[in-house]
């Protein structure tokens, strides 16, 4: 089926995996991480060259950034803000801790990792990680974007299960010395 | 074998006067530590002066209460309402009394499972539901699901992060 | 005169972390602040005495991104008290160096934040421009951007070799450069310094009944610096603490900027030390200790305070934290009250809170 409205609708979805406006959530973590995201739209990553802004306000935001690992009070806040965001929208789970805990797994006050409140899309491994892996997620998320959540469910398109994972490169793997 | 030097041990109701004391004389509150101990609790008070530091010590018998310390120290009701939630201490006399609630209750709209930590987890686990099932926001009398969002949890020893504080047992 | 009660926060942009505060405002001035915290608690301390000395450093060093050096520096040191071990002079230089640097990269960090909360988008990204430049630094001797785990208990893991001297020494230049470039839009600027004076003013007095600790103390003329006290390499490499009478935001502004160039020079002096120093870098630990022992240090945002109680296990009984922020929370209490609705983002941010610290 070709015509006006389907060539309308490609160019809608093709747009909207253009410049993501993130919001970024701290739910609890060290405060490396958030720092790293905020360094990857300063001067030397430039994450805005491409359009990414970081705005405060859910309602307009595209991707929701997500460190640390959760706690039973910032739950119903990250809640919230994801509820707040229209569709379409990806969530990226930044570090270590917001993908299981991290270094904080089974502290008394953790609930361990933020997939078990919101839908992430994008794990970005690292404690914490660099800014152009973090660019790499937010990247990685965008075809995401194209579809609403459940259109893309109705059509077998990506689904929330079909989750990235960063593979660490070989210069980040860190190598103990022998002895 | 290392102890503190200039650690003088004060009985709790002590405790007031020798703060006075101190306050009087210009030292600087820089915190207090809370240790349960032997059914109770032990309390360090630490003060500093010119590079100096200076403590006091004081042991609260179970069921017993130390004195807000207050009236010398205004800044000092954040340390105590941290003893009095994270180690269960009662400090009587507090200015702002945050009641247990300074760091570890959960509040969220309505619809969210209130309450204390402790006694929320045990009324999930009790009724057979996990962590997820905790943090479902009901609207309009419906519960409104994260979807299939569920990562599964790597293997890990049962009441590893479950528990309330302290019960959630050690390494091995 | 209508009173009204608004929460600000828990997400809101101009801190990165959550914290909310209950503000009562009349018309626009604010007449009372109640902080809710408990947004970033993880249980740190609980989670420390569940570990062993050696596994709870990681542990504490992502207590705080920014300072995890200081978090680092301070436990190690309860931990050498309790085991009554001294660790070696090369060693002490090294955790100098690499400690002094943080100072630098939080300072700088603070400064953009400060440029952002008053709409000062330049300076902001300037700021964390040069804080690349740092954080290079950081990567070259340690292998990573921010949490660097440097610290070992009895030394440290580390080590600067000196055939990587003069590639420090020339990012170290290149991080001069880069201040003295952004130099006159902090101090020389009016724009700065009308938006700031005069903000969240904290009379002396105030700031000693108080107890605050840090640049925030300093800036209101009490002139407390725990690096006197001459922990890791500060027996050899004093420092003056850098006091200001203002105690406004300005005054604050000013200490942390004169304290970035006193970190570069304290970061040559130690480096100059460490060229062929020859030596260990660690002394060893045993595992199980007796005894309490407390530990202090001077973290960018001030005093750091640990004390650590242990009763001959493998891991401590107790290790508590205090954080500079935790003292300087009072601060914001006292200081909003009168504050206007607009100046309460600018007058929070300048004491540098940071409440992964606070709440741990
Ligand atoms: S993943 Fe690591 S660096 Fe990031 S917030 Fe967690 S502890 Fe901090």
């Amino acid at each position: 089926m070709r015509g006006p409205r389907a060539l309308w609708q490609a160019w809608v979805r093709r747009s909207r995996t253009k410049s993501p406006w993130i919001v970024h959530f701290d739910c609890g973590g060290c405060n490396g991480c958030d720092i790293e995201i905020l360094d990857t739209l300063m001067p030397r990553f430039s994450a805005e060259r491409f359009g990414v802004i970081n705005v405060g306000d859910p309602r307009q935001g595209d991707i929701l950034l997500v460190t640390g690992p959760a706690n039973l009070r910032n739950a119903a806040v990250l809640r919230s803000v994801y509820d707040q965001m229209a569709e379409p929208k990806a969530v990226v789970a930044v570090g270590s801790c917001a993908a299981h805990g991290g270094v904080f797994r089974g502290a008394p006050n953790i609930l361990g990792g933020v997939g078990e409140l919101v839908p992430v899309d994008v794990f970005v491994p690292g404690c914490p990680p660099t800014p152009e892996r973090i660019l790499e997620g937010v990247i990685a998320a965008l075809p995401l974007l194209a579809e609403p959540r459940t259109a893309r469910q109705a059509t077998g398109g990506p689904s929330p299960m079909s989750i990235v994972m960063l593979e660490p490169r070989e210069e980040e793997v860190v190598r103990v010395p022998a002895s | 074998m290392s102890r503190l030097p200039d650690c003088t041990t004060v009985s709790p109701e002590g405790l007031l006067d020798a703060v006075g004391a101190l306050r009087h004389d210009d030292w600087r509150l820089v915190t207090a530590s809370c240790v349960p101990h032997r059914a109770g609790w032990m309390v360090l008070y630490h003060f500093e002066r010119g590079e100096r530091l200076q403590h006091l010590r004081i042991e609260v018998p179970a069921g017993g209460s130390a004195p807000s310390i207050g009236a010398h120290y205004g800044a000092a009701f954040l340390v105590e309402n941290e003893m009095a939630e994270l180690q269960g201490l009662p400090v009587s006399g507090l200015a702002i009394d945050y009641r247990g609630r300074l760091y570890r209750d959960f509040d969220g709209p309505e619809g969210w499972v209130h309450g204390p930590r402790g006694e929320a987890i045990s009324a999930l686990e009790a009724a057979g539901l996990t962590r997820l099932d905790a943090c479902v926001p009901v609207v309009d009398g419906r519960e409104v699901r994260a979807g299939t969002t569920r990562v599964p949890e790597p293997p890990e020893p049962s009441t590893n992060g479950h528990g309330a504080a302290g019960e959630a047992g050690g390494r091995p | 005169m209508t009173r009204t009660v608004v929460p600000f926060g828990p997400q809101h942009p101009v801190l990165a972390e959550p914290i909310q505060l209950e503000l009562t405002l009349e018309d626009e001035v604010v007449v009372d602040a109640i902080p809710g915290l408990g947004y970033v608690h993880r249980g740190i301390e609980a989670e420390a005495e569940r570990r062993p000395y050696d596994e709870d450093l990681p542990l504490l060093e992502r207590v705080c991104g920014i300072c995890s050096v200081a978090h680092a520096v301070a436990y190690a040191q309860a931990v050498e008290v309790l085991a009554g071990v001294e660790i070696p002079r090369r060693a002490r230089l090294l955790r100098t160096f690499w400690f002094e640097l943080t100072r630098v990269h939080s300072h700088l960090l603070w400064l953009g934040l400060a440029g952002d909360a008053i709409g000062f988008e330049a300076l902001f990204q300037s700021c964390w421009r040069v804080r690349e430049d740092v954080l290079d630094l950081f990567t070259a001797t340690a292998g990573n951007r921010v949490i660097i785990g440097v610290t070992a208990l009895g030394g440290c893991r580390r080590d600067i070799p000196d055939t990587l001297q003069p590639t420090i020494r020339a990012g170290l230049d290149a991080v001069e450069r880069g201040l003295a470039g952004i130099a006159p839009f902090v101090l020389g600027s009016e724009a700065v310094a009308r938006r700031l004076a005069g903000v969240g003013v904290i009379p002396r007095n105030v700031a000693l009944d108080l107890g605050l600790v840090g640049p925030t103390a300093r800036a209101s003329g009490v002139a407390m610096d725990v690096r006197r006290s001459g922990y890791a390499a500060h027996d050899e490499l004093p420092v003056e603490p850098v006091v200001e009478t203002g105690g406004d935001a300005l005054a604050r502004t000013v200490v942390r900027w004169r304290e970035i160039g006193e970190s570069m020079r304290l970061c040559r002096e130690a480096l100059d030390r460490l060229h062929r120093l020859p030596g260990p870098l660690a002394t060893r630990v045993p595992p199980v200790l007796h005894g309490e022992a407390i530990s202090r240090v001077e973290a960018p945002r001030g005093e750091l305070f640990y004390y650590v109680l242990a009763d001959g296990e493998p891991h401590p009984t107790r290790v508590r934290v205090r954080t500079p922020t935790f003292a300087n929370l009072a601060a914001v209490l006292s200081m909003l009250p009168g504050t206007q609705m607009a100046n309460v983002p600018v007058a929070l941010l300048s004491i540098d809170p940071c409440l992964s610290c606070t709440e741990r």
